[in-house]
Protein backbone atom coordinates (compact mmCIF):
# COMPACT_ATOMS: atom_id res chain seq x y z
CA UNK A 1 0.00 0.00 0.00
CA UNK A 2 2.74 2.32 1.10
CA UNK A 3 4.30 1.85 -2.99
CA UNK A 4 0.91 2.41 -4.14
CA UNK A 5 0.81 5.74 -2.04
CA UNK A 6 4.24 7.04 -3.78
CA UNK A 7 3.33 5.66 -7.38
CA UNK A 8 0.27 8.29 -7.19
CA UNK A 9 2.17 10.82 -5.52
CA UNK A 10 4.28 10.80 -8.07
CA UNK A 11 1.38 10.61 -10.92
CA UNK A 12 0.60 13.98 -9.39
CA UNK A 13 3.48 15.68 -9.41
CA UNK A 14 4.23 14.83 -12.37
CA UNK A 15 0.85 15.79 -14.06
CA UNK A 16 0.98 19.71 -12.26
CA UNK A 17 -1.64 18.79 -9.56
CA UNK A 18 0.68 19.31 -6.15
CA UNK A 19 3.70 20.51 -5.41
CA UNK A 20 6.59 18.15 -4.67
CA UNK A 21 6.74 20.45 -1.63
CA UNK A 22 3.63 18.85 -0.82
CA UNK A 23 4.20 15.17 -1.65
CA UNK A 24 4.91 14.10 1.80
CA UNK A 25 1.51 15.61 2.82
CA UNK A 26 -0.44 13.56 0.07
CA UNK A 27 1.17 10.58 0.42
CA UNK A 28 -0.05 10.59 3.94
CA UNK A 29 -3.66 11.12 2.39
CA UNK A 30 -3.14 8.39 -0.14
CA UNK A 31 -1.97 6.01 2.12
CA UNK A 32 -4.63 6.71 4.40
CA UNK A 33 -7.65 6.84 1.90
CA UNK A 34 -6.13 3.04 1.36
CA UNK A 35 -6.17 2.38 5.04
CA UNK A 36 -9.64 3.47 5.40
CA UNK A 37 -10.85 1.93 2.25
CA UNK A 38 -9.45 -1.30 3.42
CA UNK A 39 -11.70 -2.74 6.14
CA UNK A 40 -15.18 -1.63 3.70
CA UNK A 41 -13.24 -3.88 0.73
CA UNK A 42 -12.00 -6.58 3.24
CA UNK A 43 -16.17 -6.48 4.34
CA UNK A 44 -17.09 -6.77 0.91
CA UNK A 45 -15.30 -9.46 -0.26
CA UNK A 46 -15.71 -11.04 3.20
CA UNK A 47 -19.58 -10.61 2.97
CA UNK A 48 -19.48 -12.08 -1.31
CA UNK A 49 -17.86 -15.38 0.21
CA UNK A 50 -20.56 -16.10 3.42
CA UNK A 51 -23.09 -14.79 0.44
CA UNK A 52 -24.21 -11.68 2.92
CA UNK A 53 -23.31 -8.39 1.21
CA UNK A 54 -25.77 -6.04 2.86
CA UNK A 55 -25.45 -7.53 6.67
CA UNK A 56 -21.35 -7.63 6.00
CA UNK A 57 -21.84 -3.60 5.00
CA UNK A 58 -23.98 -2.90 8.30
CA UNK A 59 -21.29 -4.45 10.55
CA UNK A 60 -18.56 -2.76 9.25
CA UNK A 61 -19.98 0.61 9.23
CA UNK A 62 -20.97 1.39 12.83
CA UNK A 63 -17.25 0.05 13.52
CA UNK A 64 -15.37 2.31 10.85
CA UNK A 65 -17.64 5.61 12.31
CA UNK A 66 -16.86 4.65 15.85
CA UNK A 67 -13.17 4.22 15.36
CA UNK A 68 -12.91 7.42 13.82
CA UNK A 69 -13.06 9.35 17.14
CA UNK A 70 -12.74 6.89 19.59
CA UNK A 71 -9.20 5.07 18.50
CA UNK A 72 -8.01 1.87 20.29
CA UNK A 73 -5.36 -0.75 19.44
CA UNK A 74 -2.90 -0.19 16.94
CA UNK A 75 -0.79 -2.21 15.02
CA UNK A 76 2.84 -0.93 14.12
CA UNK A 77 3.22 -2.40 10.61
CA UNK A 78 0.52 -2.59 7.93
CA UNK A 79 0.86 -5.91 7.33
CA UNK A 80 0.60 -7.00 10.91
CA UNK A 81 -2.75 -4.71 10.87
CA UNK A 82 -4.00 -6.41 7.55
CA UNK A 83 -3.76 -9.89 8.64
CA UNK A 84 -5.08 -9.43 12.05
CA UNK A 85 -7.90 -7.07 10.43
CA UNK A 86 -8.83 -9.84 8.09
CA UNK A 87 -8.68 -12.69 10.78
CA UNK A 88 -11.05 -10.52 13.23
CA UNK A 89 -13.68 -9.28 10.58
CA UNK A 90 -13.84 -12.99 9.96
CA UNK A 91 -14.39 -14.41 12.62
CA UNK A 92 -16.60 -11.30 13.63
CA UNK A 93 -18.95 -12.26 10.23
CA UNK A 94 -19.37 -15.46 11.08
CA UNK A 95 -19.91 -15.64 14.72
CA UNK A 96 -22.93 -12.05 13.78
CA UNK A 97 -24.19 -14.74 10.75
CA UNK A 98 -24.98 -17.86 13.48
CA UNK A 99 -26.06 -15.86 16.52
CA UNK A 100 -29.84 -14.53 17.17
CA UNK A 101 -30.23 -11.75 19.15
CA UNK A 102 -30.58 -12.22 23.04
CA UNK A 103 -30.68 -10.17 25.87
CA UNK A 104 -26.77 -10.87 26.47
CA UNK A 105 -26.47 -9.59 23.01
CA UNK A 106 -27.93 -6.57 24.44
CA UNK A 107 -26.23 -6.22 27.64
CA UNK A 108 -22.56 -6.48 25.97
CA UNK A 109 -23.64 -4.03 23.17
CA UNK A 110 -24.79 -1.57 26.35
CA UNK A 111 -21.61 -2.52 27.93
CA UNK A 112 -19.14 -1.73 24.72
CA UNK A 113 -21.01 1.74 24.76
CA UNK A 114 -20.11 2.59 28.27
CA UNK A 115 -16.72 1.04 27.93
CA UNK A 116 -16.38 3.23 24.52
CA UNK A 117 -17.56 6.79 26.91
CA UNK A 118 -14.85 5.75 29.04
CA UNK A 119 -12.44 4.89 27.63
CA UNK A 120 -11.78 7.02 24.40
CA UNK A 121 -10.08 8.47 22.37
CA UNK A 122 -7.57 5.85 23.09
CA UNK A 123 -4.49 7.72 20.67
CA UNK A 124 -2.07 6.10 18.75
CA UNK A 125 2.05 7.22 19.67
CA UNK A 126 2.28 8.39 15.71
CA UNK A 127 -0.51 10.97 16.65
CA UNK A 128 -1.08 12.01 20.40
CA UNK A 129 -3.61 14.35 20.81
CA UNK A 130 -4.09 17.32 22.56
CA UNK A 131 -6.33 17.59 26.24
CA UNK A 132 -8.59 19.71 24.37
CA UNK A 133 -9.13 17.03 21.01
CA UNK A 134 -9.09 14.28 23.64
CA UNK A 135 -12.00 16.17 25.28
CA UNK A 136 -13.92 16.83 21.83
CA UNK A 137 -13.03 13.20 20.72
CA UNK A 138 -14.54 11.77 23.94
CA UNK A 139 -17.97 13.75 23.41
CA UNK A 140 -18.22 12.74 19.78
CA UNK A 141 -17.09 8.69 20.20
CA UNK A 142 -19.94 8.77 22.99
CA UNK A 143 -22.29 10.34 21.20
CA UNK A 144 -22.05 8.23 18.00
CA UNK A 145 -22.24 5.11 20.37
CA UNK A 146 -25.22 5.94 21.40
CA UNK A 147 -26.68 6.85 18.29
CA UNK A 148 -26.09 3.55 16.93
CA UNK A 149 -26.89 2.08 20.01
CA UNK A 150 -30.14 3.40 19.18
CA UNK A 151 -30.34 2.51 15.56
CA UNK A 152 -30.21 -1.29 16.83
CA UNK A 153 -32.97 -0.67 19.10
CA UNK A 154 -35.19 1.00 15.77
CA UNK A 155 -33.91 -2.14 14.18
CA UNK A 156 -35.07 -4.66 16.16
CA UNK A 157 -38.48 -2.88 17.14
CA UNK A 158 -39.06 -2.89 13.22
CA UNK A 159 -37.76 -6.54 13.34
CA UNK A 160 -34.91 -6.71 11.37
CA UNK A 161 -32.98 -8.63 13.97
CA UNK A 162 -30.67 -10.00 11.83
CA UNK A 163 -29.26 -6.49 10.68
CA UNK A 164 -29.35 -5.28 14.55
CA UNK A 165 -26.96 -8.53 15.33
CA UNK A 166 -24.53 -7.48 12.77
CA UNK A 167 -24.74 -3.64 14.10
CA UNK A 168 -24.20 -4.73 17.50
CA UNK A 169 -21.34 -7.10 16.34
CA UNK A 170 -19.32 -3.60 14.97
CA UNK A 171 -20.24 -2.15 17.86
CA UNK A 172 -19.07 -4.87 20.07
CA UNK A 173 -15.58 -5.07 17.87
CA UNK A 174 -14.75 -1.27 18.47
CA UNK A 175 -14.66 -1.45 22.29
CA UNK A 176 -13.18 -4.72 22.33
CA UNK A 177 -9.98 -3.48 20.61
CA UNK A 178 -9.79 -0.74 23.11
CA UNK A 179 -9.01 -3.65 25.89
CA UNK A 180 -5.71 -4.04 25.00
CA UNK A 181 -4.73 -0.74 25.38
CA UNK A 182 -6.71 -0.10 28.86
CA UNK A 183 -4.99 -3.62 29.68
CA UNK A 184 -1.88 -2.05 29.00
CA UNK A 185 -2.30 1.31 30.71
CA UNK A 186 -3.46 -0.42 33.82
CA UNK A 187 -0.54 -2.88 34.01
CA UNK A 188 1.58 0.19 33.38
CA UNK A 189 0.13 2.18 36.36
CA UNK A 190 0.12 -1.43 38.55
CA UNK A 191 4.23 -1.82 37.64
CA UNK A 192 4.31 1.34 38.31
CA UNK A 193 2.94 1.47 41.84
CA UNK A 194 5.12 -1.74 42.66
CA UNK A 195 7.63 -0.24 41.80
CA UNK A 196 7.12 2.60 44.06
CA UNK A 197 6.13 0.44 46.85
CA UNK A 198 9.51 -1.21 46.52
CA UNK A 199 11.46 1.90 46.50
CA UNK A 200 9.75 2.67 49.48
CA UNK A 201 10.89 -0.43 50.97
CA UNK B 1 -5.92 14.42 -25.16
CA UNK B 2 -4.28 11.30 -23.11
CA UNK B 3 -2.42 14.70 -21.18
CA UNK B 4 -5.25 16.65 -20.46
CA UNK B 5 -7.45 13.85 -19.63
CA UNK B 6 -4.62 12.17 -16.76
CA UNK B 7 -4.25 16.11 -15.85
CA UNK B 8 -8.27 15.98 -15.15
CA UNK B 9 -7.90 13.17 -13.29
CA UNK B 10 -5.15 13.83 -11.05
CA UNK B 11 -6.58 17.30 -10.55
CA UNK B 12 -9.96 15.11 -9.63
CA UNK B 13 -7.69 13.06 -7.00
CA UNK B 14 -6.20 15.95 -5.41
CA UNK B 15 -9.86 17.14 -4.27
CA UNK B 16 -10.41 13.57 -2.41
CA UNK B 17 -7.21 13.74 -1.19
CA UNK B 18 -7.81 17.30 -0.07
CA UNK B 19 -10.96 16.05 1.59
CA UNK B 20 -8.98 12.98 3.55
CA UNK B 21 -6.52 15.39 4.86
CA UNK B 22 -9.43 17.59 6.28
CA UNK B 23 -10.74 14.75 7.71
CA UNK B 24 -7.48 12.46 8.65
CA UNK B 25 -6.78 16.37 10.62
CA UNK B 26 -10.11 16.82 12.13
CA UNK B 27 -10.29 13.08 14.07
CA UNK B 28 -8.68 10.63 16.03
CA UNK B 29 -7.18 8.22 14.09
CA UNK B 30 -7.34 6.03 11.45
CA UNK B 31 -10.27 3.30 11.17
CA UNK B 32 -7.90 0.59 10.41
CA UNK B 33 -5.95 -0.74 13.32
CA UNK B 34 -2.31 0.99 12.25
CA UNK B 35 -2.17 4.67 12.26
CA UNK B 36 0.53 5.96 9.85
CA UNK B 37 3.27 8.63 11.15
CA UNK B 38 1.52 11.94 10.50
CA UNK B 39 3.53 14.43 8.88
CA UNK B 40 3.88 17.66 10.63
CA UNK B 41 2.26 19.89 8.34
CA UNK B 42 -0.94 18.19 8.53
CA UNK B 43 -2.48 21.19 11.01
CA UNK B 44 -2.98 23.15 8.12
CA UNK B 45 -6.14 21.17 7.51
CA UNK B 46 -7.23 21.05 11.43
CA UNK B 47 -10.51 23.25 11.26
CA UNK B 48 -9.83 26.66 13.48
CA UNK B 49 -12.18 27.09 16.41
Amino acid sequence: MRYLATGIVKWLIRNEAITEEDGELYEYAAYSLLITLAPLFLATVIGCIIGSLTTSIVLILPFMVIRKFSGGFYAKHAWTCLCCSCGLLAVCFLAASEIRFHVWLGIIAICAVFCLIACSPVDSENRRLQPEEKKEYKQKAGRIALGILGMIALLLMLGAEELAVHGAVGLIMAAGLQVPCVLQHVFQIFTGQMKKYTKKG
Amino acid sequence: MNNKLQKLAAKALTDVLGTKLHVEANTVSSIFIHQPKVPENLSRFKEKK
